[in-house]
């Protein structure tokens, strides 16, 4: 094969850093040029990321999305995906940088921290033969890549308010709540058929659709936390700041469960069908 | 400074005033984040499950790791419930809390959403309305009929529902898009008190055995009210070119008044399910089939030791791990066979290494009779009668019925649509007051400004080129 899927991953992610840039530069000096350039580049690194993991599945043999390196790949594509549909939807590129800095720390996970043996294409263990958990993983790769991008722009609405920045393009803060706001709608709706997902698998699997297993129950506990947001934007006087500092509070719930539920169970002492 | 109280009897303002209460989103949230503290506790402390409790043995075990692991604290963590929160009231309490929530709220709404889909929107507005709307732009006309017709036509390509009416020498239009998409929360709402309705009904119904073995050849007898039995007739390991496990398949029969039913293959994903009753592959384990037969020839009855259950000919000895000591009894010998396996256990290889080493002790007698080491296919012959020892796996099933299962799928999958319908389809309102010289277009959006404003922007070009 001419390219290795990490040649791709790769290429996407200097492009990501680029459109980064790009958009940092649009943000400061408020050039539409730079904007549009910034687009083009955050367009191309998702081509690359897309291409990066039809290869991946090519060699692998399977849909690329069985475990930590695979799923941070797919995690990458979402969260650019995400962040253009949502440019195209509102029509402003005033958030570009802080989307495309989310997609940049995403990206640069399996590219820097996953060692290279866990990179290796391996075939699928008997429980992961099932349509159920490429469902389940790629409902939950889109619904962390929406809510990526909300907690970037939740970390600008907050950042705004230090009065610090010179920025000609900086969008409202009325702006980027309602740009948070379609982030989250965006992911919510993946969020609960990741649960959905997980549920029927785990029947398939296990005969039980949910046994309080620490991970089911973490995700379960981000579907609440970004359940309450919802709610809460509809009650006067809590959009904006509560409402930024409980989307930030909700990826760090999504980030502990991808990460840290193996760490907590092994500290307290539960056994989990998901740690293996 | 007076005091206004709400009409009605004080048992009335209670009421209305706790109903309020329910239905509030404050209440929402507030027992939303009860729920989600509540869970994660549960993940902070090990939980005790039903089938821990159930097992004396296990049960010990699990509260001397507690022991081990909080010292002192057990008794004051036990007396807090913290480790059985997910059957804990309080946890209990916050969900029966967020079910009536659920529904109260749900109620509350369907008359407003009924009445923002049925109702015909006004289209006569006072001229300071156009400049007060979020969203407006005025703009020349050449022809009023012109203007109006070519309105209506961009509005209903956008899908807005129109109404029109003439007053004071003026055209008045009202647009109305999305009208309907406030069923959406009313939709994921309803489905999730059904949700709960599942859910309940799991708890009520559902049973499992967590962990049937079944050697080749044995059969398990449903019970709990089904007249069927499921025959193991086989575990298979199909692997990848490099070795690694590929599948793991169990062969199932259903038998039904002793014939035939169903026949499948199960896979760790995929069950075998039956009248509702599913038979999930949940671990294999080493099997020893022993086949006996007497000096006549005839098959030999042999004693299960597990569970007391006699077969003639043929009986599949299970192992839970190599170093397990297993027994049967051949009541012909008045005899007890303790098997033991020998590593490294590989059933199906041509290898001609120990299997089991075997131990036979008659009954009353004081020393071993036999102690031996045989290899899968060998024969040991003991006072006439012929035993042959064969390597094999058996199947760990877990069989479990859950009623409830399907209704909450379908109520989760309900929720989910009505989110879709919530969040993508928002509803937009849009004004038209058409003089003979001009046009005065506002719009309005409950969601979405920013989407809407750049809709707006696209109405306003394409009525432009329409009505200059």
């Amino acid at each position: 094969m001419i390219f290795h899927s990490y040649t791709l991953v790769s290429v996407s992610w200097l492009l990501v850093a680029a459109a980064t840039a790009a958009y940092a530069t649009f943000l400061a000096r408020g050039r539409e040029s730079l904007g549009r350039l910034g687009t083009l580049l955050a367009a191309c690194a998702l081509s690359a990321i897309t291409l990066g993991l039809v290869l991946r599945a090519l060699e692998s043999g399977h849909w690329p999305l069985s475990n930590g390196y695979e799923f941070s790949l797919a995690l990458l594509w979402s969260v650019l995906a995400a962040y253009l549909i949502l440019e195209r939807t509102m029509h402003s590129r005033a958030t570009g940088a802080f989307g495309m800095g989310m997609a940049l720390l995403v990206g640069s996970y399996p590219l820097f921290l996953v060692p290279a043996w866990a990179r290796e294409a391996r075939p699928l263990l008997p429980a992961l033969r099932t349509v159920w958990m490429q469902l389940h993983v790629a409902t939950g790769a889109l619904a962390y890549g929406a809510f990526a991008v909300a907690c970037g722009l939740s970390v600008l609405y907050l950042a705004r308010d230090l009065k610090t920045w010179a920025l000609a393009s900086l969008p409202t803060p009325a702006a980027i709540d309602e740009f948070n706001y379609r982030a989250l709608t965006l992911g919510y709706p993946w969020m609960s058929l990741v649960l959905i997902t997980g549920a029927i698998w785990a029947q398939l699997a296990w005969g039980r659709y949910w046994s309080w297993d620490i991970k089911e129950t973490w995700t379960l506990a981000t579907w609440l936390v970004y359940t309450i947001v919802l709610h809460l934007r509809a009650v006067r006087g809590w959009r904006g700041k509560p409402i930024a500092a409980l989307t930030i509070l909700g990826f760090a719930l999504v980030l502990f469960t991808f990460l840290g539920t193996g760490w907590l169970a092994r500290r307290v002492g539960l056994s989990s069908l998901h740690l293996y | 400074m007076p005091t206004t109280h709400a009409p009605g009897t004080l048992w009335t303002r209670l009421v209305l005033r706790a109903w309020r209460t329910a239905c509030s989103i404050k209440t929402t949230t507030v027992l939303l984040a009860a729920l989600t503290v509540l869970v994660l506790l549960g993940t902070v402390f090990p939980q005790l499950t039903a089938e821990v409790q159930a097992d004396e043995e296990a049960y010990g075990q699990w509260l001397l790791g507690l022991e081990a692991r909080y010292g002192g604290l057990v008794q004051v963590f036990r007396s807090l419930g913290l480790f059985t929160i997910y059957s804990s009231p309080v946890l209990l309490l916050v969900l029966a809390a967020l079910l009536t929530n659920g529904i109260v709220c749900t109620l509350d709404r369907v008359r407003p959403v009924w009445r923002s889909i049925t109702a015909r929107p006004k289209p006569v507005r006072p001229n300071s309305f156009y400049t007060r709307t979020a969203c407006h732009h005025s703009t020349e006309v050449a022809s009023r009929d012109q203007a109006r017709q070519g309105t209506e036509a961009i509005l209903s390509r956008h899908r807005y529902r129109i109404t029109s009416e003439e007053r004071d020498g003026a055209t008045y239009i009202a647009g109305h898009r999305n009208r309907w998409s406030g069923i959406g929360s009313i939709i994921t709402h309803v489905a999730l008190v059904l949700l709960a309705v599942g859910a309940m009904w799991s708890v009520h119904s559902a049973w499992s055995e967590p962990a049937v073995a079944l050697g080749p050849g044995q059969i398990y007898d449903v019970g709990r009210g089904h007249d069927f039995q499921v025959r193991h007739d086989g575990f298979e390991i199909e692997r990848y070119p490099d070795g690694t496990v590929k599948e793991y398949l169990s062969h199932l029969v259903v038998l039904r008044q002793g014939s035939e039913a169903v026949r499948k293959t199960i896979r760790v994903n995929d069950p075998l399910v039956y009248e509702g009753v599913a038979f999930h592959l949940s671990a294999s384990g080493p099997s020893v089939l022993v086949r006996g037969w007497d000096t006549d020839g005839q098959p030999l009855p042999m004693e299960d030791a597990t569970n007391g259950q006699i077969s003639a000919g043929e009986l599949a000895v299970n192992f839970a791990s190599m170093d397990q000591e297993q027994s049967l009894y051949i009541p012909s010998l008045e005899t007890t066979l303790y098997l033991t396996l020998v590593e490294p256990f590989a059933p199906h290889s041509s290898a001609d290494a120990p299997l089991v080493s075997l131990e036979a002790v008659p009954m009353g007698d004081t020393g071993p009779s036999i102690s031996t080491s045989v290899s899968s296919g060998e024969t040991v012959v003991l006072s006439g009668v012929s035993l042959q020892f064969r390597d094999d796996y058996h199947s760990v099933l877990r069989v479990a019925s859950d009623p409830g299962f399907q209704p909450v799928i379908v109520a989760s999958l309900l929720g989910v649509a009505g989110l879709v319908v919530a969040f993508y389809f928002n509803p937009s309102r849009v004004w038209v007051k058409l003089t003979d010289s001009e046009l005065l277009l506002a719009g309005s959006a409950d969601q979405n400004r920013l989407a809407c404003e750049q809709h707006f922007v696209t109405l306003v070009a394409e009525l432009q080129s329409k009505v200059r």
